[in-house]
């Protein structure tokens, strides 16, 4: 079993999709993940699409919750109690990895943000993954992932020639899902470097920033003096016809053409001549004549590019074909988020479901903060923790 | 100390590698540049990323932002030298060609596999578009009556490139000998990264989601227009009310928008009233009215914009970085601070 965190204990304060997924990526490449919730503020993606109450566990947590959270132990704590303050600490004596994804100032004013925690324990690496980053003047500002697209150049450089930018939308938030990988990245370097040093470090991740890596070489193009880059719709330069065609199935069909490709294809769809506008007539054209299968199956046949645009439900069929690792069931059957990648060719399985809040609050006191359970039970009696009874 | 300071990496690419991959590839060997590692690129995988970039992107800038920090190595003259060119970096980012160049499965040391579908795939043609398309992204971008949309930019490459960083860093952490299975190489799909990302879709259809269906202006998110450009219109249930009142139009308090179902029910029409009101402000006015009533802001920047925001500057995102013939140009940085500090990205390397 190839384990990169083996050995890694990391306390998670991730919240929602950034946090807690990048936490659920620690876990999977073998750190020891301990969630931390407090009594007063659980965890807000319990809440969301909690009504489906067929597919809960039986404490109650939605499929997408699950999803971010599964193979973590849970705990639940009031960090705004000084005695809540005072068991973290000494959890965190223990652990090596710190992850939150609170507003910006959260932490701080619990006398917990990372320089904080850096001098109580030096080694420790604290990971911080806000919306706008930890400094500048749009840092205490509310965002999601679509507004980070509009600020970030993604929107500005998507959409149709004969639109306006267009966003994603709330239902791929594409910034949240992306960090969570970078994010990861992040800490195996500090681990590393721990590893060879000793040296902690604090980590200020931001998805605005990221969102922006990830067009790095058009903002370069833009200072170097090139041609202002325009929204084209499916167009690149690379493909002289990329573009989705309906089949005569009503499917669409994503076709990528190269230069080299296009007299060939230009065969294929009987064009005129194999000009980039003649040939995407042609080709919409014939494809519109064919089922997607074979439509498909002929440009694939000629070394073309060309897949049919799926939706959820059938890339849900796919397992072993489109994925292997991107999904995982529960122990209840029900599918939940895998990972992007899989170093260990051992599958990776969910050995423990999202916790319930506070659900391991008694032994991960008692086994890591040495906590008595007379002490824990006063102290839950107070609000200060949160334990089944 | 940088995180990856004494590690060499080496990127190697085969002769048939598809452009894509070569993105993804040069995307995580820039991640680990900026971390400090020793990243070398062949010469002629140099020189043909400079060549790629007007006929990918059809300007200049991917050699750039992708080959920053790295050093050129002169070609192995042979598959036996560049086996042990391999053999002596620490880990080594490489494509599936070179598998075929090198007639080989299993490599000297640590390193990850870029790919479009993983191993058993490889043989299928792809690109960025088609791997969008069955990763059901592209069903949920653009107008519901017309051909779906793509994600600007090279988002299947470099999210894969970034699979391809993390996966690596992962197996740098792995101790060997100890764990002689970390030889055999880590296959990255670029297809399965970008399902992951869209996890949502799939996930959610257990639960009576529809898979995901794009739904152009009747998206309860969306672009709007404003006198000097776009904004995201982009709310919660509970940021309402604030947004009404910077609406301020009679038409909000017909009985359909009382209430969330009702606004998402009539989302077009909503994103037409605001917009009614938001032409007659700009992205800079209409950024002060959202923030003083503590609403989500998401004016659309161009990308000249996003390098010159102010935000972006004080916090030094973009740092003037040189190229060996002496030009400097802005290049965006790392998305992280490592102890209260950007990673500069190192000089650019010279085109033979």
């Amino acid at each position: 079993m190839l384990k990169p965190l083996a050995g890694c204990r990391v306390l998670d304060l991730g919240i929602i999709t950034a946090g807690a997924a990048t936490s659920a990526l620690l876990s999977d490449l073998g750190a020891e993940v301990i969630k931390i919730e407090s009594p007063t503020y659980h965890d807000p993606f319990r809440a969301w699409a909690s009504d489906e109450a067929s597919l809960r566990t039986p404490e109650g947590s939605p499929p997408f919750f699950r999803s971010n959270n599964r193979n973590k132990v849970g705990i639940s704590i009031d960090l705004k109690q000084p005695a809540g303050r005072s068991a973290f600490l000494r959890l965190l004596a223990g652990a090596d990895v710190v992850v939150e994804n609170f507003r910006r100032g959260v932490m701080e004013r619990l006398g917990l943000g990372p320089e904080d925690l850096q001098v109580i324990k030096p080694d420790v690496i604290a990971l911080s993954i806000s919306s706008q980053g930890a400094t500048g003047p749009d840092a205490p500002q509310v965002s999601y992932g679509s507004t980070l697209e509009a600020v970030g150049g993604q929107a500005y450089v998507t959409g149709y020639e004969d639109g306006p930018p267009v966003i994603s939308g709330r239902d791929l938030n594409y910034p949240d899902q992306i960090v969570a990988i970078f994010a990861t990245s992040m800490v195996l370097a500090a681990w590393l470097r721990r590893k060879r040093t000793g040296l902690g470090a604090i980590i200020d991740v931001s998805q605005r920033d990221l969102t922006s890596f990830m067009l790095g070489d058009l903002l370069a193009a833009g200072k170097a003096g090139s041609e202002p880059v325009l929204r084209k719709g499916n167009a690149e330069p690379a493909y002289p016809l990329q573009d989705c065609f309906r089949a005569a199935d009503g499917e669409w069909i994503a076709v990528s053409v190269t230069h080299e490709q296009c007299a060939t294809v230009a065969e294929l769809v009987a064009a005129p001549d194999a000009g980039s506008r003649p040939l995407t007539a042609a080709a919409r054209t014939w494809i519109s004549q064919q089922s997607s299968e074979n439509g498909i199956a002929a440009f694939r046949g000629i070394g073309v590019a060309c897949s049919r645009v799926l939706d959820g439900k059938e890339i849900l069929k796919g397992k072993g074909t489109l994925w292997d690792h991107a999904f995982i069931s529960g122990a209840d059957g029900v599918l939940l988020k895998g990972a992007p990648f899989a170093i260990d060719r051992d599958p990776l399985t969910i050995n423990r479901d999202a916790p319930a809040p506070g659900a391991d609050t008694r032994t991960v006191l008692e086994g890591m903060a040495g906590y008595s359970q007379t002490e824990i039970e006063t102290l839950r009696n107070a609000g200060v923790f949160e334990a089944p009874n | 100390m940088k995180p990856l300071e004494g590690i060499s990496i080496i990127e190697a690419y085969g002769s048939d590698c598809p452009p894509a991959l070569h993105l993804a590839g040069a995307f995580a060997g820039r991640i680990l540049a900026d971390l400090g590692a020793r990243v070398s690129i062949a010469a002629s995988d140099g020189r043909r990323l400079h060549s790629m970039e007007q006929s990918i992107n059809g300007t200049r800038g991917l050699f750039t932002f992708l080959q920053a920090g790295k050093i050129v190595r002169p070609d192995a003259d042979n598959p036996a030298d560049t086996r042990g060119e391999l053999a002596e970096a620490h880990a080594a980012i490489i494509d599936h060609s070179l598998l075929d160049d090198l007639n080989a499965e299993k490599l000297p040391g640590p390193s990850v596999v870029v790919s479009f579908f993983g191993r058993d795939m490889r043989q299928v043609p792809a690109s960025e578009f088609t791997v969008l398309a069955l990763s059901g992204i592209l069903n949920l971008v653009g107008d519901p009556t017309r051909e779906p949309l793509r994600l600007g930019g090279h988002q299947v490459a470099y999210a894969a490139g970034l699979s391809a960083a993390t996966a690596l860093l992962g197996l740098l952490c792995v101790d060997r000998p100890a764990e002689p299975a970390s030889q055999e190489p880590v296959w990255i799909s670029a297809l399965e990264t970008m399902i992951w990302t869209n996890w949502k879709s799939v996930v959610g259809v257990e639960i009576g989601g529809d898979g995901g269906k794009r739904q152009g202006d009747a998206a309860e998110w969306q672009v709007v227009r404003c006198s000097d450009g776009w904004i995201a219109l982009v709310y919660q249930e509970a940021d309402w009310q604030r947004l009404r009142s910077l609406i301020e139009d009679p038409r909000l308090d017909e009985p359909r928008f009382a209430t969330g179902a009702g606004r998402r029910s009539n989302a077009a029409e909503l994103a037409r009233i605001a917009e009614d009101r938001f032409r007659s402000f700009t992205r800079a006015q209409l950024r002060s009215e959202f923030l003083a009533r503590g609403l989500p802001c998401g004016p659309v920047w161009s990308l000249d914009e996003v390098v010159d925001d102010r935000h972006n500057v004080e916090r030094e995102v973009f740092s003037m970085s040189a190229s060996a013939d002496g030009s400097t140009i802005p290049l965006i940085t790392l998305p992280a601070s490592w102890d209260g500090k950007r990673l500069q990205p190192g000089l650019i390397p010279a085109i033979d």
